[in-house]
This record gives C-alpha cells, sequence and structure tokens, in this order.
C-alpha cells in the first residue's frame, strides 16, 4: 500500500459516515419525507384558506346586525286586505262617479262619461324586475312592477272617467282616488283646455287578485292567458277598435 | 480501580501477576502505588502446552482474565527508524515499506507487527518496529487462550522492556537505556530510546543453563557476569556504531540467582550506571496474600510481568497483519451501519414531525371546517332575514303609494296651480305612465308685454315649479315659441306712413351703400325648445322699398285679422281686454314617482 492510496483510503474513511449519513437522509426524504412533505403543505394551505374562509364569515357575522324577523304574512294579509280577490270594477266607477259629482259644481260639468275595457293579466316578473309577455296577453305592458312584490296572480280592467270641468275640480276628483274597494292604478291624466272648461281624461286600472304564484319565479299568471271581462263590469261607453283595452 | 493482569511466558517459567492499579484523577496527580494484589508461577515447557493450559486453569481463578502476555522465545525482528512526520497511519505505511528491506531480518510471513512512534527529534519522527511470525505467537498463546485468558495484547520481552524503561522516565528523561532480563533459561538485552525499542537481542542462555555447563561452573558467577557484560558492551559498541547512540544506564532484572552480583562487573565493565530492579518501591505490597516471601524476595523476576501490568497506558501490542484490514473493515462498516442508523432516525425524526405536523393541520382544518359548517347557515340566514325585511318594506310602500296616487297627483296638479301667475295659462296637462313614475307633460303660454316681460313670466313659472316639492327640476329643457306682435301704435304709423309714402318724396335709388342705422340686430326664432337669435344684417339702397311695401302689406292683413278678434275680446263693461304684446308657449316635461 503505498502513502497515496493510504491518505485516499483514510479520506474515504473519514468521510464515509458522513457520506453515508447524507445517502439515507437523501434516499429517506426523497421516499418518505418529501411525499410527507407535499401532503403537509397542502394540508397547511387547504387549512390557511378555510382560516381565511372562517375569518371572512366571523367579519360577516359580527358586521351585519341581526336584523329582526319580518312579517311577511302582515304584509301579505294587507295586501289581500286592500286587493279585492273579485270583481270590484263597477264599485270603483260608482265611486268614481261619486267623486267626479261631488268635486265638480253643476253647472260646470259636461260631458262625463265612464268607459271600462276589458279584464286582463298583468305580466309576471322575473328576478331581474323585467316584465314577461304572456302569451295572447294583448295589454300585458306597462303593469306596475311592484305588483311582482306580491306573490298573487294579478289582473286589471281598465277604466276611463271624461268630463269637461275646471281645473280644480279635476283635481279634487284626484284627490279622491283613493280607499276604493280595491287597489286602483292610475294610468294616466289628461287635462286639455277647452272653451271653457277643461277637458279631464283619467285612466284608471282596477286591480283584482288571482291565485297564488311563486314571486320573482316569472310564473305566468293565470296560465298566461287573457282574463276573461269581468261580468259585472260596467259599460257605460262602448269600447271601439281594439280588442281588451280602453282608448 | 481496575485490576489488570500481566503474564510473562518464559521458555520455562509462566509468571502473572494481578495488579490492581488506581487511575489518575482526571489526568492531574501522581497515581498511587500500584498494589500487588496476586502472583502466581507455573513451571512451563513448550513441548506441554496441555499441561500449561491445565495450569493455567487452576491458577487464573479468582484473577482477572483479560491479560497482557510477554512471549519469550518468539522469533521477533525489532527495527527503527526516523521518518518523516506523518499521521499515525501513514506513519504505518512508512514503517512497513521500511521493514520490508532484505536487511531487517524479518520473519515469514504472515506476521504480527507493531510500529510505535517515538519522539520528534530534528523534524523527524524517531519509530520502532516489531515483527513476529502470527503463526508462531497464535501458538504460543494457544494455551493461555483454551484456559480462559483474554489475551487483550501480545508482546515480545523487548516490547515489555521498553514499557519497563517507560514506567521509570521520570528518573532519566529522553535518556537511553538498556534493559537486561537475566533469567534461568533465557536473557534479554533491550536497548530502548524513550518507548522505542532500539536493539533488541534475546540470548537462549541464562543463570541456569550457564550453571549446568562444567566449565562456567567451576568458574562460578564472576564467569557468567563476565559474559553477560561481554554481550551487553559488544551490543552497544554496536550500537555506537550504527546508529550514534550512548547508553546511559542499565537496568537490570530477572529471576537470576544473585541479581546484585551482576551489578559490580557490569559496571566495571561498561562503565554505566547499573540499577537492579530488585526494590519494591514502586510497589504496595501489603495485599500481597501469603506466603509472599517468594515474590518479596524475588521481586526483579516479576519486573517484566509487573511493567505489562501497570502500565497505564500500555504500548500497541502485535497484531497479525492480515487480521487488521479485517478488523479495519469491521470499524469501518461500524461507523457505516452507525451512520446509516443515524441517517435513519434523522429521516424517521422528520417523517415524524410532518406526520405530527400534517395530523395537527388536518385536525385544525377540522376544526375550521366545523366553524364554517355553523357560520355559514348563520349568515344565510341573517341574509335571508335582510331579505325579509327589505321585501316587507318595499310592500308596505308599495301598498302605500298605490294607495296614495290620486292624492299625490293632485298635489302635482296644486303645485302648477300655485306656481301659476295671471301671466302663465296652461292648456294641456298631460301624465303618462313609465316604469316606476308618471311622465308629466304640461303646455301653456306666457303672455307679457314684449318678449322680455313674457320670458320673465315663463321663468317665475319655473323656477316656482322648481321649488315645489312635488315636481322639481324638469327632465328635458323646455320647449320654447315665442311670438311678438306689432305694438297697436306702430301698426297706425306703417298705415299712414304707407299710405303717406306715395305723396312723398318717392323713393330714390342711392348708388352706394350706406351703414344701417340703429334698430334690432337680430329675429328671434323657437325652435327645439330653444330660442335662437339670428342677426339681422340691414342693408341700404333699392331693397329698402321692398321692404317697405311687404311691411304694409304684412301690417295690413295683421290688421284684417285682428279686428274680428278685438270685436270678440270686448268684454261686458264695454272696456277692451288686455293686448298680449308677446307670448312664449312652452312646453314642459316632469317625472314624478309613482
Amino acid at each position: 500500500m503505498t502513502v497515496t492510496t493510504g491518505r485516499l483510503g483514510d479520506t474515504v474513511e473519514r468521510l464515509l459516515p458522513f457520506l453515508t449519513i447524507v445517502t439515507v437522509v437523501t434516499i429517506g426524504f426523497l421516499w418518505f419525507v418529501q411525499p410527507r412533505l407535499g401532503a403537509y403543505l397542502r394540508v397547511r394551505s387547504d387549512a390557511t384558506a378555510l382560516e381565511e374562509r372562517a375569518r371572512t364569515l366571523r367579519q360577516l357575522t359580527s358586521r351585519a346586525p341581526s336584523s329582526p324577523r319580518a312579517d311577511m304574512g302582515r304584509s301579505q294579509r294587507e295586501f289581500e286586505a286592500r286587493m279585492s280577490a273579485d270583481d270590484k270594477v263597477a264599485d270603483v266607477a260608482a265611486a268614481l262617479a261619486h267623486a267626479v259629482l261631488a268635486s265638480a259644481p253643476t253647472d260646470e260639468l259636461r260631458s262625463f262619461t265612464i268607459e271600462t275595457g276589458d279584464r286582463a293579466a298583468a305580466p309576471a316578473f322575473d328576478a331581474a324586475g323585467d316584465a314577461r309577455r304572456a302569451p295572447g296577453s294583448a295589454a300585458a305592458d306597462g303593469a306596475d312592477p311592484r305588483l311582482a312584490l306580491f306573490p298573487y296572480a294579478v289582473t286589471y280592467t281598465p277604466l276611463r272617467v271624461t268630463f269637461d270641468s275646471s281645473f280644480e275640480a279635476a283635481s279634487r276628483v284626484l284627490w279622491q282616488v283613493r280607499d276604493f274597494p280595491t287597489v286602483v292604478e292610475v294610468r294616466s291624466a289628461t287635462l286639455t283646455r277647452g272653451l271653457p272648461l277643461m277637458r279631464t281624461e283619467l285612466l284608471v286600472r282596477v286591480l283584482q287578485r288571482g291565485r297564488t304564484a311563486d314571486v320573482f319565479r316569472g310564473v305566468p299568471a293565470d296560465g298566461a292567458l287573457p282574463a276573461a271581462p269581468g261580468p259585472t263590469a260596467p259599460r257605460v261607453a262602448a269600447t271601439a277598435g281594439e280588442e281588451g283595452a280602453a282608448r | 480501580m481496575a485490576n489488570r493482569t500481566g503474564i510473562e511466558l518464559l521458555p520455562s517459567a509462566c509468571r502473572i501477576v494481578e495488579v490492581a492499579s488506581r487511575a489518575r484523577v482526571f489526568g492531574g496527580a501522581t497515581p498511587e502505588a500500584a498494589r500487588v494484589r496476586a502472583f502466581r508461577e507455573i513451571p512451563y515447557s513448550a513441548a506441554d502446552p496441555a499441561s500449561l493450559t491445565a495450569e493455567l486453569r487452576r491458577a487464573m481463578k479468582g484473577l482477572e482474565r483479560r491479560a497482557a502476555v510477554a512471549v519469550w522465545g518468539l522469533h521477533s525482528s525489532h527495527q527503527a527508524w526516523h521518518l518523516p512526520p506523518a499521521s499515525p497511519d501513514d506513519l504505518e505505511a512508512l514503517a512497513r515499506r521500511e521493514s520490508r528491506q532484505p536487511s531487517a531480518g524479518l520473519p515469514s510471513p504472515p506476521l504480527a507487527d507493531v510500529v510505535v512512534a517515538g519522539a520528534l527529534r530534528d523534524e523527524r519522527r524517531e519509530t520502532g518496529y516489531a515483527a513476529v511470525a502470527a503463526s508462531e505467537l497464535q501458538s504460543r498463546l494457544q494455551p493461555l487462550i483454551d484456559a480462559g485468558i483474554r489475551v487483550e495484547s501480545a508482546v515480545t520481552p523487548a516490547l515489555a522492556h521498553a514499557s519497563l524503561a517507560r514506567q521509570r522516565r521520570a528518573l532519566l528523561p529522553d535518556a537511553v537505556l538498556a534493559v537486561l532480563s537475566v533469567n534461568a533459561r533465557a536473557t534479554a538485552l533491550t536497548v530502548v530510546h524513550g518507548q522505542v525499542v532500539l536493539f533488541a537481542r534475546e540470548l537462549p542462555w541464562g543463570d541456569e543453563t550457564e550453571r549446568l555447563d562444567d566449565e562456567h561452573a567451576r568458574a562460578g558467577g564472576a564467569a557468567f557476569a563476565a559474559r553477560i557484560a561481554s554481550e551487553l558492551r559488544r551490543s552497544l559498541v554496536y550500537l555506537r556504531q550504527s546508529r550514534s547512540v550512548e547508553v546511559e544506564r542499565v537496568l537490570v532484572c530477572g529471576d537470576a540467582a544473585d541479581l546484585r552480583a551482576l551489578t559490580g562487573p557490569l559496571m566495571s565493565e561498561l562503565s554505566l550506571d547499573v540499577e537492579t530492579l530488585d526494590v519494591g518501591d514502586d510497589l504496595d505490597l501489603s495485599a500481597l496474600p501469603e506466603p509472599s516471601d517468594p515474590f518479596r524476595s524475588r521481586l526483579g523476576a516479576w519486573r517484566t510481568a509487573l511493567a505489562l501490568s501497570t502500565d497505564a497506558s500500555p504500548l500497541p501490542a502485535l497484531k497479525a497483519r492480515d487480521l487488521r484490514p479485517a478488523a479495519r473493515a469491521s470499524a469501518l462498516a461500524q461507523r457505516a451501519a452507525a451512520a446509516a442508523v443515524a441517517g435513519v432516525l434523522i429521516t424517521a425524526a422528520g417523517w415524524g414531525i410532518l406526520g405530527y405536523l400534517s395530523g395537527r393541520e388536518a385536525a385544525r382544518q377540522e376544526r375550521l371546517r366545523r366553524t364554517i359548517a355553523l357560520l355559514e347557515p348563520e349568515l344565510q340566514q341573517r341574509d335571508e332575514d335582510r331579505r325579509n325585511v327589505m321585501m316587507a318594506a318595499a310592500r308596505d310602500a308599495a301598498l302605500g303609494a298605490f294607495a296614495s296616487q290620486g292624492p299625490r297627483l293632485a298635489r302635482v296638479m296644486e303645485a302648477f296651480s300655485l306656481a301659476a301667475p295671471a301671466d302663465v295659462a296652461l292648456s294641456a296637462v298631460r301624465v303618462e305612465p313609465g316604469t316606476a313614475s308618471w311622465r308629466i307633460v304640461v303646455e301653456g303660454q306666457a303672455e307679457g308685454a314684449d318678449a322680455g316681460a313674457a320670458h320673465a313670466a315663463f321663468t317665475r313659472f319655473l323656477k316656482a315649479l322648481e321649488s315645489s316639492a312635488a315636481l322639481g327640476r324638469p327632465v328635458a329643457p323646455p320647449s320654447l315659441r315665442t311670438r311678438t306682435a306689432d305694438p297697436a301704435a306702430a301698426e297706425e304709423r306703417p298705415q299712414t306712413e304707407a299710405a303717406a309714402a306715395p305723396a312723398g318724396r318717392p323713393p330714390e335709388a342711392v348708388t352706394t351703400r350706406r351703414p344701417a342705422p340703429a334698430g334690432p340686430a337680430y329675429i328671434e326664432v323657437a325652435r327645439d325648445g330653444r330660442l335662437y337669435r339670428i342677426p339681422l344684417r340691414r342693408q341700404a339702397g333699392n331693397l329698402e322699398a321692398d321692404r317697405q311695401a311687404d311691411e304694409a302689406r304684412r301690417l295690413q292683413e295683421a290688421a284684417a285679422a285682428r279686428q274680428p278678434a278685438a270685436s270678440s275680446v270686448q268684454t261686458v263693461s264695454g272696456q277692451p281686454e288686455r293686448h298680449p304684446v308677446s307670448v312664449v308657449e312652452f312646453t314642459l316635461r316632469y317625472e314624478v314617482p309613482k
């Protein structure tokens, strides 16, 4: 054995424990530790995400005040009380006639007529508040979207009141458009100057509550078919031309 | 306190000594004297090893079985060199390479050898080397092994004497000593420097063999001493000549009948100090079992065995060369195995720690999932409650709005009525439905003495409407159309002027155009709700006559048109109705929430 090989052997002998440890640790790391390290990192990242989610939920929970339970039944009962399920067109027409006659002096009332149209279904609304035209519903457009807040199908009958009187009389009539047997929706009012009196034309919709429908679900009211004309609806003046709409 | 056993295997006897030696406490104070606890002497013959084994079994009862052994009579070789400084392993390799020289006289291999590193002198390491035949050593040791003795180290007498000399080094530091062991049938001469054997020689004769020789017996002890001295002197001369070494003292030991009788002849022959090691001043003999006279009276005979058992740091022993790599490989394998175990432990620790951490994180994850499972439904319930509250509020507002549509429209009409001054007349109010509001269109006209007054009246009306809570600002700019009538005086004057014009000086054509005199500089036109003022450029010259004719014709037509209207506006009192000079026709557009 030469000195050189002896030195090399000594070096190998000195380094052998270290090399052994490095080899064993490397193999152990690759075969055993690394998979577990990867699993640990995955679990840790998942736990971190969950912790963030929990923190967000805690903040939202602590930030959001606990609001009292809303009595949805109360507003629904009030709606049912205000909007009749029966046909109240005649009652509304009578009330409007009383209002006009009480508001306008006798010598300043001319050409007083009340006309009604055919009953139609109010369109259903989707979640975005957009009206869906029911197939076959001719007078479905222009309905008040607030009707979609209530879980009922709603039909309406247009009713037009026309008379010649003073501006003040027209205002008084408008003031008395309330407390009807059912809910009415004022669609339009037109006051035009005549000689010597003002021409007043008031168009309202007499609303009628139908069967229960899913609110915000776009369910067509009454099977998406146009409502039949109210049997008790007075026809003070015949509608002309188009079907189902007052002119 | 540890017991150590030293065994000297002489050609004719085997001496065993057990010593209880006290080690240095932290290497500090000098240890107390070694206490000799037991000693045995067994007759021995190389031809009958079985007898030795049997005797040893009896003799070793109650004694420490781990022993260091000095074996006499081996074919050995002792060499010494000054080698370059090197690590112990390199030094061994160098020494073995040096030992292979032909003059070394090595025994036949396989060898059992030892390398002893001495002091560093002149940047060279004094190195000793001893080798014996491994098989011979093994055969000599086999009876001891068979007797149950665990041989920790086996040395030659020279190496044992080196140990003896080293133990007495405190008296003569760095001195070259000669150890002379004179026994009954063998004599050994060893020259030691430090712990390196410089010279070793075994003589196959001794005190007893010399006595058997008739010629020497007749000469008596003096002749034996002279022979010893002669041999010693020759060896020292050889050493002086070959290695330039001067021996300073001779130590004498052995089982010769009268060791002290050698002192005088040796001193006179060699001129050196001679010390007989038959005094036990460095030993504690108080624990010697009785009878102890065989030990006390022959203390020099036990010196070699005592040197093996009392040496606190024994010299390296003879080891078979072919066994060394195996032992080395075994040690290397042990270190590698230990390293592998350490690596496995490290890996297992990492694996376990990661497992523990993973388990902890999994538990934390499960805890968080449970928390989320509790919080999410609660939050959803709160959202649902809030949405229901909003829905209920919206329903209440919707029902209220439906119930108050008529009165709110009446308020709008009232606002128009209150805002309209006397100079403003409304011709139409139209309320049309929008998605969530009413679109209100108002048409009317404002009157004034002139266009400015009419506009002022309209502006007052507009501001009054804007200040009204029911209406506010219009959603679109107002559409305006202004009509301005001619003043009454001016109506007559143009007629008279128009009638007088032909009687007067006829218009004359001018050749050059003149700058226009002062007067209205624009025309007002209402279009798309805005009032435009178009600049009017006046030109003098031939256009004047045409303009005057056109103006007269227009005035006549206007007068004809006003005549029936004037008659129709007569009041009951006969006073003429206020005649508007200028009229601003307007259209306003508003949006009012339903």
